[in-house]
């Protein structure tokens, strides 16, 4: 199936884009000939729709839905699947239970639309129960989730499809390339001219504009790695005056405090990049001092 | 009592299992910000006057990115002065003696040889540290603090610098603001302005009891302050050019004197001449315990393909009465992906300061309020060439040679009878070598 994709010439570069998991995603391909352009934007727009398709929580038709409608009987996972989850569960064991891909239940109470709609205690305390990875049973490649506990790979989703589509797009190229899903994005290498590709970072929604707008706060010149940022500052609560962050703490049902508004972080590959941005949200008042100690290169806006 | 551990930092071991993730790919990438926190900078710097003084200057400045556009610099300087300096008098033709800074060393001179003080030899110790952070949305500031120690001098600093981003982030506006306060503690004691500089016997030590000199205070701290003030912007304009503009405000007071230089007293055949017959020809130097300095600075840099070129003019006046200007020419010539050269031009002139004088006329002494012979407060040009060779080591490590020569050539405020006879001011030839390696870590 031919994915809905654009192709667009910007001078010394290509930008191919498409939407896939709710998200504007690019792929800037420092070439001139338009075919190539044109063959790696398919194979990245195939590769986010793949991953998306296979990981969403939206549909009923993926490893996902199997696993989250289980009803406590053992699931036979995929390779691809194992993978992922023997990552989620050493980024459990880093953050101290900080990250957890069981916590996802805890939007069915918290709605962070901006408006007023505050859960009760009793409201929280009821889905703790349903949280905790130590819950599980993973044995690869036997899964055997407890009922009504729901598994979801929001966290590391589209940083992970970024780094899949990079490994498989540079299988195809020698360009240098940028490319990006939604905010969450890497560089393969030296441009032509030399340089890197320009990104804005601080505001989530406006990454990756070269040759756009560049009214963002910071730029940055990304020549090789990746950035990822948590945070979006159009989501939160207010509940008598204060400011609730979409960031939940797994371990007690409610939103971070004091966290930064966003946090992007400079990493070797987007995965790396986005759980350490993750994690420094988890942190509260200590995202920089969390950041500062991992030696990255990092901006938290507050 | 229980010991908290320090959480320890978790990116190798995210990366290990980013790793095993992506099928036991280390990274796509390796970020360029990321592993290099540090980048160091080191350098020595050797210059080299004909005959007089000799300095060398190791150099680092270790800046580490903290993150979050946070920088900590530490600079650590230090300086090793050795050989002659000019004190001030005049050459005649027949020889002299002076007594040493101390009074109990003293040296002679030769006739027609300009006096030069041979004692001149000190070690500085210089650190500087900064920190610069970003300061709300369009702007950055950066503070930093400075000590500066040698042998009869020491200097405590603190400076406060703050930038303000417009119009897409292509015009910068700096202000900034430093202070420092200095302590001198003249060997020998304070000299007297205007007093006579006691006779030296040429036996060296003949005056051993009268440590400090007849014209040495008690006082062996004198103090001196310094406030500058900076205003300054710098505009993009289009892909190629910078512009920069700075004007600077300067305010320095307290004790402003050099005090090891002298100046000659002579008659109107322009012959050294003593008041009082045990006395020396020499007194000491006044200079105003306040100076006023403004200077403009404007720099220009052009991008010619991959090269740059670097044009800067600086105006600068004080209240003492020097005015100068200042053009200077930096050009990056790109040889290749690994190799630079970057030749350099500079042109320094300046008007002597209103109280310079080559030599005092005996009848002049009680009436002028201010005198030095520092030959540096005199009308003078300085032409610089240089050249830099750059090679580029690796991907993180550059290294440099530079050298430099300069031509420093003064104009006596006045030549006196039989002071014709003599070269007041002879040209002074330096060089200078400087080698660099920078890299990151």
């Amino acid at each position: 199936m031919a994915a809905a994709f654009t192709l667009e010439s910007h001078g010394d570069y290509w930008a191919g884009r498409f939407t896939a998991m709710a998200s504007p995603c690019e792929v800037l391909c420092d070439l001139d000939d338009e075919a190539s352009a044109r063959q790696l934007t398919e194979l990245a727009c195939a590769e986010a729709q793949r991953i998306e398709q296979k990981f969403s929580r939206y549909r009923d038709d993926n490893i996902l839905y199997q696993i989250n409608h289980s009803a406590g009987e053992p699931v036979a996972v995929d390779d691809e699947t194992a993978a992922l989850l023997d990552f989620a569960a050493q980024c459990y064991l880093l953050s101290d239970g900080k990250f957890d891909i069981t916590s996802g239940i805890l939007r069915r109470v918290w709605r962070f639309d901006g408006k007023n709609s505050f859960p009760t205690k009793e409201q929280i305390q009821a889905l703790l129960g349903l949280i905790g990875w130590p819950k599980l049973t993973w044995q690869r490649p036997w899964l055997t989730l407890p009922a009504d506990m729901e598994l979801d790979f929001g966290g590391i989703g589209k940083e992970y499809a970024v780094d899949k589509t990079a490994l498989i797009l540079q299988r195809h190229t020698a360009a240098s390339l940028l490319i990006n899903f939604g905010g969450d994005l890497l560089a393969t290498g030296p441009r032509r001219n030399g340089q890197g590709w320009l990104v804005g970072v601080e505001d989530p929604r406006r990454l990756g504009t070269q040759g756009g707008k560049r009214n963002t706060a910071k730029e940055f010149e990304l020549v090789q790695g990746a950035i990822a940022t948590s945070g979006d500052t159009q989501r939160y609560i207010m509940h008598k005056g204060v400011r609730y962050s979409h960031i939940l703490n797994p371990r007690n049902g409610w939103p971070v405090r004091g966290a930064p508004r966003s946090v992007s972080v400079v990493a070797g590959t987007c995965t790396d990049a986005g759980i350490l941005a993750t994690l420094a949200m988890l942190q509260g008042k200590k995202a920089e001092t969390f950041l500062a100690k991992q030696s990255v290169k990092f901006w938290c806006l507050r | 009592m229980q010991l908290k551990t320090k959480p320890k930092p978790i990116r190798k071991t995210l990366a290990m299992a980013t790793a095993t993730l992506l099928g036991h790919v280390t990274h796509i990438g390796t970020a360029n910000a990321e592993s290099n926190p540090w980048e160091i900078d080191t350098a020595v710097m050797s210059y080299q006057e004909n005959g007089r003084v000799s300095v060398l200057e190791p150099v680092i400045r270790m800046r580490e990115d903290k993150g979050d556009d946070k920088f900590f610099t530490l600079k650590l300087v230090v300086d090793t002065l050795s050989g002659a300096s000019p004190n001030g008098a005049i050459p005649t033709n027949s020889p002299q003696t002076f007594s040493g800074p101390s009074g109990s060393s003293s040296y002679p001179i030769a006739a027609n040889t300009v006096p030069l003080d041979p004692n001149f030899h000190d070690t500085r110790y210089a650190i500087n540290a900064e920190w610069e952070q970003p300061a709300g949305d369009a702007r950055h500031s950066i503070y930093g603090l400075s000590f500066s120690t040698e042998t009869d001098y020491q200097s405590l600093g603190a400076s406060a610098t703050y930038n303000f981003d417009f119009n897409n982030k292509n015009t910068t506006l700096t202000t900034g603001a430093s202070f420092s306060g200095d302590s001198v503690q003249p060997l020998g004691g304070k000299p007297v302005a205007f007093a006579v500089v006691p006779a030296s016997t040429g036996g060296g030590g003949g005056g051993g009891e009268d440590e400090g000199g007849g014209g040495g205070e008690t006082s062996f701290h004198v103090n001196k302050r310094v406030v500058d003030l900076l205003l300054g912007v710098t505009q993009v304009m289009g892909r190629k050019d910078l512009i920069q503009l700075n004007f600077n405000y300067g305010k320095e007071s307290g004790y402003l004197n050099d005090p090891y230089k002298l100046l000659s007293v002579v008659d109107n055949t322009g012959a050294l001449i003593t008041a009082v017959a045990p006395d020396s020809p020499y007194i000491y130097e006044k200079r105003p315990d306040s100076r006023n300095r403004t200077a403009l600075y404007s720099r220009w840099s052009h991008q010619f393909g991959s090269d740059v070129l670097r044009l800067s003019y600086r105006y600068y006046s004080d209240s003492w009465g020097i005015r100068s200007n200042t053009l200077d020419m930096h050009y990056r010539l790109e040889l290749g992906e690994r190799f630079f050269l970057e030749p350099h031009l500079r042109s320094y002139k300046q008007t002597a300061a209103d109280f310079y004088h080559t030599s005092l006329l005996n009848t002049e002494v009680a009436t002028l309020d201010y005198a030095s012979a520092d030959y540096r407060l005199a009308d003078m040009t300085t032409k610089t060439v240089g050249l830099k060779f750059g090679w580029l080591v690796g991907k993180h490590s550059e290294a440099g040679i530079r050298v430099e020569t300069i031509t420093q050539q003064a104009q006596p405020s006045r030549v006196i009878g039989i002071q014709s006879q003599q070269d007041l001011l002879p040209t002074v030839k330096a060089t200078m070598v400087q080698l660099n390696y920078r890299f990151l870590f």
